[in-house]
């Protein structure tokens, strides 16, 4: 069960909500809107899920807060003369003290109002109630934490921000169920961001890292940081190519999009072989057309083995005409395979370009005609080694937009990082979406920088495993 | 009876009240709140509660006040009333 907050984003960051029943803390630096949110969450309650709260303050003004919260057209005093809202000015002495007696002055606001959601601010004051002894202040927290448990509320706990670079964890962050964050960064160097991130919510799969949020006329407004504008896309299932690594699928949403470019980004140390050939054994085995580009480091025979691994026969493949290759080295080759490779070693870029023009494509579009659809995996490191950086700018954007057009996909295999900024900035302008994957440290990660639904994924743990299809994303 | 100069003090803690209808403050809480020494405001609260304008709850020892919000509340406009004098 989940209680939404009704705020913009926040609740898609939060996966429905807050957890009903729950104890988050809100964390910030003065100015952040920590007040505003919580105050919000409390009058989406009442207005739009029928929950009605209640809003404790030790330092502020209630009639500061009615006045304030009237900018964003919140009427406060008339949610308290319906009974669905209280904002409570006490002190964090007379909180605690009510709290803990039966039939208290807590007890009897919460059965006054049937109340589901709760705000303090801010908890801060709590520990001070016991500077001397920290076992005394932990207690308080404890039986705060106990309390509202008891009572079922959904709460919010304010907290003024503790130490970013501190390397102790102030206890309360592992007491309570969530912890939000909100901050102030520079922005431009001119400006200030307000940046919300949910650094812990139990029981919740959650969005992680930081969105940029705004107060704006309406109270509080999150903007995802991982949604952009997106662009139009079909998202029926068919049209979506299964990568064949099921983890990646839920991340692309489904799979890879039909009639897309996409491009892994691989730096040198990282294994991206069993991604390509969990790909292409997928594409295979659903049927497409294949046109593999190879590299110095990946003959044809290397390319067998491993797609046996995963389940292809590609002598079979190949017998079946369902796969060509590009070759741009002189390698020998089984008599059997001579009739699906196109040798271009000998071929200057003039004569190269030439071939793809007037043999390849024409009979890639008559196949096309025949309804068949065709997957190119594309090694760009072979054709920028090959045929030089300035062909790839002149033809690059030429060759995927004819891809494009004609609905076939594209999987490109590159190395940004090798290419220079330019030139990686003009390849991930020519794809709809860009994988990346690197290694740092004893691990390699794998994470969407740029997919056709605007979506940018969180870096995932990229893990080996002993079984098909050999790599899992954590 | 409040003294007349205390009139001042008693008008700062009603409004500070019906201001803040859901105020729950002790005299040292309702002190720093008004920025009124605590000897000062007790004598007032007592006369606020006997007057039925405040409420006390919780024990002696440590009592606390509440706003008793009256069962009638009317807006009365003097405004013309103040222009004819």
């Amino acid at each position: 069960m989940q209680s939404a907050t009704g705020i913009n984003g926040l609740d898609i960051i939060l996966g429905g909500g807050l957890p009903t029943g729950s104890a988050i803390i809100v964390e910030g630096a003065p100015g952040t809107g920590k007040t505003t949110l919580g105050i919000q969450y409390l009058y989406n309650g009442i207005q739009q899920y029928n929950e009605n709260g209640i809003f404790i303050t030790f330092e502020e003004f209630p009639d500061q807060i009615y006045t304030d919260m009237k900018r964003f057209g919140w009427d406060l005093q008339a949610l308290e003369r319906n009974n669905q809202l209280r904002v409570i000015s006490l002190s964090p002495e007379t909180l605690i003290q009510q709290m803990r007696e039966t039939d208290g002055l807590f007890e009897t606001l919460i059965k006054e109002i049937d109340c589901r959601r709760i705000v303090i601010d801010s908890i801060s004051l709590l520990k001070f109630l016991n500077r001397d002894s920290e076992i005394k202040g932990r207690e308080i927290l404890y039986t705060l934490r106990n309390i509202l448990r008891k009572f079922k509320l959904t709460s919010l706990l304010i907290q003024e921000q503790s130490d970013l670079n501190a390397e102790h964890v102030p206890f309360e962050h592992f007491i309570f169920d969530g912890l939000i964050r909100l901050s102030l960064k520079e922005h431009l160097q001119l400006f200030r961001q307000r940046t919300m991130e949910v650094l812990k919510m139990r029981g919740s799969s959650i969005l992680e890292g930081e969105h940029i949020y705004r107060i704006t006329e309406e109270g509080i407004y999150v903007v995802l940081a991982s949604r952009t504008v997106a662009d139009i896309q079909d998202s029926e299932s068919e049209l979506r190519l299964k990568t064949g690594i099921q983890s990646l699928d839920d991340i692309l949403g489904g799979g890879l999009d039909r009639g897309n470019i996409y491009m892994l980004d691989t730096n040198s140390k990282a294994n991206y072989r069993n991604i390509i050939t969990s790909i292409l054994a997928e594409r295979i085995k659903a049927g497409d057309q294949l046109l593999t580009i190879l590299s110095s480091i990946q003959s044809i025979e290397e390319l067998a083995a491993l797609l046996k691994l995963h389940q292809v026969d590609l002598n079979k493949v190949i017998e079946e005409k369902k796969m060509y290759f590009i070759e741009h080295y002189n390698r020998p080759l089984p008599e059997s395979w001579r009739n699906s490779v196109f040798h271009v070693n000998d071929l200057d870029n003039e004569k190269y370009n030439h071939f793809l023009k007037y043999e390849l494509y024409p009979k890639i579009h008559s196949d096309l005609k025949n309804e068949k659809n065709w997957f190119i995996y594309y090694d760009l490191n072979a054709i920028i080694n090959e045929r030089g950086t300035d062909y790839v700018l002149r033809h690059f954007a030429t060759e995927t937009a004819s891809a494009r057009s004609k609905g076939m996909t594209v999987l490109v295999l590159c190395n940004f990082k090798e290419v220079g900024n330019n030139v990686a900035s003009f390849l991930e302008r020519s794809c709809n979406g860009v994988l990346k994957t690197w290694v740092d440290g004893s691990y390699q990660y794998l994470q969407i920088t740029k997919a056709s639904n605007g979506d940018i994924s969180k870096p995932y743990l990229l893990e080996n495993m002993q079984d098909f299809p050999y790599i899992r994303l954590i | 009876m409040v003294s007349k100069e205390n009139i001042p003090l008693q008008m700062e803690c009603t409004m500070l009240f019906q201001s803040n209808p859901y105020m729950i403050e002790t005299v040292e809480g309702l002190s720093i709140k008004l920025g009124r020494k605590a000897d000062d405001i007790l004598p007032i609260i007592e006369q606020l509660e006997q007057q039925g304008i405040l409420e006390m709850l919780g024990d002696e020892i440590s009592p606390l006040y509440r706003y008793k919000e009256p069962k009638i509340i009317q807006d009365i406009d003097f405004a013309e009333e103040v222009d004819s004098i």
